[in-house]
């Protein structure tokens, strides 16, 4: 059975993108374009991992992090932030997520999958 | 002592036994042994062996008693010696025969320095006195007495030791004649310093009882209290100590304190010591002992509290009825108001009798008898007397003019008196004491005293005849006048040629405020004329520019009081040379010549000066202004950098995504022509993302908020690692690259990805910067607590004046060998700024354009904290 992965992300192209790396690795990929729809999504597929931007429309990924980890039915699910936001101080907001990891943007689309293998 | 009296009355009993036995035996006639029987010589013989035995025995027993006396003198001379008291024995004259060991003990010298030194020189001077005295009485005692001892004497006096310390000692002296008849005395000394110690703490206590006795005799005190009180100017009342026992109501609210304050303090400690006056001093230390009474005595004083005062002391210095004990009684009179209000009057009628001088009208008044009570200057002048008695209680019938124009002055007086209304513009002559006749303009207006009732007649007249020939003459007297002032004055021309000489204006002035002279730098700063200054008075020069109310206050009111005053600032706007800003420096002088003073006024311009100060003070503030906001920019600039490197990498992430994605052939084979096409797109999306990676740094390290995480870099390794990242470049280009690192380069404590960045930038420059076929290198060794590592290359160098440029970003030397995608120009500024972040340095140097390059840096062994701004 394959791997389900959620990619949340408001850049249409970026998900695409991701979409196909993951798709030809392997994965069964669901899309969101904000956090809302992605943790609704996360809520009935259940993903076996969320690649998540950290700067969307409705609110900060990590706050949708939070929200999901409240959630018994998505608390143990990897997230994975992938965030052109490089500077230090939006790090130490990623610290307080449980379970989770970061990868900078522009991603290496010759390892991606690789790296978001090693999460799960 | 009783032993010897014992013998010697022995030995005298045996003389005297051997006297009777001889004398019984003269019975018979001397020389007539032989005729003596022979019995009668054999008893005597036979007595006297007896008696010589007795006398041995007793010559025996007084041998011993002799020992025994000498045991008991050495004992003697023991205790004498010993004795807690002085014992010295003192000729009739006053030299010191001998003294005990405690005696010279007490005088702190030798004992043989005592013996026939007179005893005078160890007395305090100002004991002297009664020494003399009980040492002559002494010796009179026994030159009048039975020639036996004389009387004791006690007397107690100061002794000055060797080392000058004083003591105090009791004297108990006699005086007796010695073996030889000499008279002689002798003294027992003892030391009673600590006793006369207690003696005066006891006397002051005595005084203290006195004090209250006196507080305690409420009747006495109620009504000096109520005397006291009752008398309008402050009363202060002093024990003889100088101490208050009481003051008057007055005195409290005059002088501003309370009375818990006041009673029982020196009168020196009144008021925080404000009181500590000299001139109170004076009155109380040294007049009123010698006067006990003083009126009238005039002390002037700057009190805290309540200003400058001019007082009048009246001071008695009254005996005690109830003991010895002197109080002084000091009644403080003040004049201040008196004295200003006297000065005041004094300014007044010097400033009337200078308004008077210095018209040009003649002005007399007279009583309503028409008694000339007086005239100004110019009125004597212009009569030809010289002396206003000449004039001052004469009536027109006693001067120079006929009848008939006294008569007429006379009548036009009346008209004036009775009428209580001037009379103006009379046209009449007058005649001169040298009989000439003159034309004057006469107005006469009445006189009136402070009740504004006529006391008689005021006039004014102008010689109208001859008004310009007077002028002039008058001119020319009061000119030759000043002249003559200023020839009289010996130092004159000394003062001149200083005041000419000192660069800043200086003026003299009269002690009218009259310019007596002025100094060229004056003339020309002020830009007036010697002839329209010279005897002028100081506020209307220049047309009355001088008027300064601040200059007033100066010469007017603080000159007086200081005769000195520094660096007194005046800003005023001068009609001819605009608003300056001056220091004044004013010196009152006594002229050596006269009783008058003279008012020296150096006038130094500071407007300039304030000026830059003020010019200074506001660059200042602008500089500062601009420090805050270039502070601002910096960081408004690099949060615009941060959230612009955030926006470039989200469609980066697109563009290099995708290309790569299409490159790798992931969705399908491309032909050889999309292939290079997708590989341009991919290699300028990551030459982009490069440049948006060192602007980031950049901007991160301007921010203060680059991170440095330190560990411990094994730079052998790292350096051939690094290497290791360009030697594909330098083979593709054909380069040869050389290795010198030193075998013992030590480990260094830093940030390993920022150390590898800044190798790597380094030497990928190198590479780029150097033609094919050339050399590239790198040296590394440890000199003294750091890493020196040079990049070095036989590339295209750059020219002098482009040595600071390659330091400002984006800065890239225009080459045929790079590239416009081989580099950001960011590189080498980044790489310096971190090196400085480990508190490094790095220095570039090229022999100029196609001479080679070489990079030098430092790295510190140990960390020692970043030395970026």
């Amino acid at each position: 059975m394959k791997k389900k992965a959620l990619v949340v992300d408001d850049n249409g192209d970026n998900l695409l993108l991701e979409k196909d790396l993951l798709e030809v690795a392997g994965f069964e990929v669901f899309k969101a374009e904000n956090a809302a729809h992605g943790i609704a999504i996360a809520r009935k597929e259940k993903p076996d991992i969320i690649i998540m931007d950290v700067r969307l429309p409705d609110m900060r990924g990590t706050d949708a992090a939070r929200i999901l980890r409240r959630d018994k039915e998505t608390r143990d699910i990897p997230i994975v932030f992938v965030t052109a936001s490089v500077m230090d101080e939006g790090k130490d907001d990623l610290l307080g997520i449980t379970n989770s990891g970061f990868i900078g943007k522009p991603i290496n689309t010759r390892t991606f999958a690789q790296e978001i293998n090693k999460f799960l | 002592m009783t032993k010897k009296t014992t013998n010697s009355g022995l030995a005298a009993d045996l003389r005297k036994k051997a006297e009777k036995i001889t004398r019984e035996k003269a019975a018979l006639p001397p020389g007539n042994i032989e005729k003596m029987s022979p019995a009668v010589i054999k008893r005597t013989l036979q007595e006297l062996q007896v008696h010589q035995v007795e006398l041995e025995l007793q010559n025996e027993e007084l041998l011993r008693a002799q020992a025994e006396l000498d045991v008991a003198g050495a004992r003697f001379f023991d205790f004498y010696d010993l004795a807690p008291v002085g014992y010295f024995t003192l000729s009739e004259k006053g030299f010191i025969l001998e003294a005990n060991l405690t005696a010279a003990k007490m005088f702190g010298v030798a004992r043989r320095e005592l013996v026939k030194q007179p005893l005078h020189r160890f007395i305090l001077p100002a004991d002297m006195d009664i020494y003399y005295l009980q040492h002559k009485q002494l010796f009179e005692t026994i030159s009048a007495g039975s020639g036996q001892a004389g009387e004791t004497q006690v007397y107690e006096l100061r002794m000055v030791k060797e080392d000058e310390s004083t003591f105090w000692v009791r004297l108990d002296t006699i005086a007796a004649r010695d073996t030889d008849g000499v008279p002689t005395c002798r003294i027992v000394m003892s030391n009673i310093t600590a006793s006369k110690l207690q003696e005066g703490a006891l006397e002051r206590a005595l005084i203290e009882l006195a004090a209250i006795k006196i507080s305690e005799d409420i009747e006495t005190h109620k009504y000096a209290e109520g005397m006291i009180n009752t008398v309008r100017h402050p009363l202060i009342v002093l024990d003889q100590d100088l101490r208050v026992v009481t003051t008057s109501r007055s005195f409290y609210e005059f002088f501003k304190v309370s009375p818990e304050n006041t009673v029982g303090q020196l009168i020196y400690d009144l008021g925080n010591k404000q009181w500590d006056i000299p001139r109170l001093r004076e009155l109380l230390e040294t007049i009123l002992p010698q006067k006990a009474t003083f009126d009238n005595y005039e002390v002037e004083h700057d009190f805290t509290t309540i200003g400058k005062r001019i007082m009048h002391l009246n001071a008695r210095q009254i005996q005690r009825v109830s003991g010895k004990e002197k109080i002084i009684l000091l009644a403080i009179e003040d004049i201040t108001e008196r004295k200003e209000q006297e000065r005041l009057l004094q300014q007044s009628e010097n400033m009337l009798r200078i308004i008077l001088n210095s018209v040009p009208q003649s002005i007399f008044w007279k009583d309503k008898a028409g008694i000339y009570l007086g005239c100004n200057n110019v009125m004597l002048n212009d009569m030809g007397f010289d002396r206003p008695e000449q004039i001052i209680g004469k009536t027109d019938f006693d001067l120079p003019w006929s009848k008939a124009e006294a008569e007429a002055y006379r009548t036009d007086d009346a008209e004036v008196i009775t009428s209580g209304k001037p009379k103006l513009h009379i046209i009449e002559p007058l005649r001169q004491l040298d009989g000439r006749r003159l034309w004057i303009d006469t107005s006469k207006m009445p006189l009136l005293d402070g009740k504004n009732e006529i006391r008689g007649v005021l006039g004014i007249y102008e010689n109208i005849t001859e008004r310009k020939e007077i002028e002039a003459g008058l001119e020319k007297t009061r000119k030759e006048l000043a002249d003559i002032k200023i020839l009289a004055d010996e130092t004159s021309e000394f003062t001149e040629s200083i005041i000419n000489t000192v660069r800043e204006p200086l003026i003299s002035l009269d002690q009218n405020l009259r310019v007596v002279n002025a100094s060229r730098s004056f003339y020309e700063f002020f830009k007036v004329k010697p002839e329209d200054t010279i005897g002028q008075l100081i506020y209307d020069l220049g047309n009355k520019q001088w008027n300064i109310p601040k200059l007033r206050e100066l010469l007017e009111t603080i000159l007086p009081q200081k005769a000195t005053f520094d660096n007194y600032e005046v800003v005023h706007d001068f009609t001819t040379i605009g608003k300056h800003i001056m220091l004044l420096n004013a010196r009152q002088i006594q002229r050596v010549s006269g009783k008058e003073k003279i008012i020296l006024l150096a006038i130094e311009d500071i407007t300039e000066r304030k000026e830059i100060e003020a010019g200074l003070k506001k660059a200042h503030d602008e500089l500062e202004e601009l420090t805050r906001e270039l502070k601002r920019t910096a960081k408004v600039k690099s949060e615009f950098l941060a959230n612009m490197s955030h926006e470039l990498r989200t469609p980066l992430n697109s563009i290099n995504g995708f290309s790569e994605v299409l490159y790798d052939e992931t969705f399908g084979p491309l032909n050889d022509k999309q292939k290079k096409y997708v590989n341009n797109v991919l290699s300028s999306g990551k030459h982009l993302l490069l440049l948006i990676n060192q602007i980031l740094d950049m901007a991160k390290i301007e921010a203060g908020k680059m991170k440095l995480s330190l560990s411990n870099l094994p730079m052998k390794c790292l350096l051939n690692e690094i290497s290791m990242l360009v030697a594909d470049m330098v083979s593709k280009k054909k380069l040869e690259m050389l290795l010198e690192i030193s075998e013992d380069l030590p480990n260094i404590e830093a940030d390993e990805l920022k150390v590898k960045e800044i190798i790597y930038n380094l030497l990928s420059n190198a590479v780029k910067f150097t033609p094919e076929g050339g050399n590239i290198g790198m040296q590394a060794k440890k000199v003294g607590s750091a890493v020196e590592i040079v990049v070095w290359d036989t590339g295209i160098g750059i020219a002098s004046e482009n040595m600071e440029k390659i330091f400002e970003g984006f800065f890239r030397v225009d080459t045929p060998y790079s590239r416009l995608t081989e580099g950001t120009g960011l590189g080498l500024p980044l790489s310096r700024k971190m090196v400085e972040m480990h508190s490094g340095k790095l220095a570039v140097e090229s022999k100029g354009l196609n001479k080679g390059t070489s990079v030098l840096f430092t790295l510190p062994i140990i960390f020692r904290g970043s030395e970026v701004i």
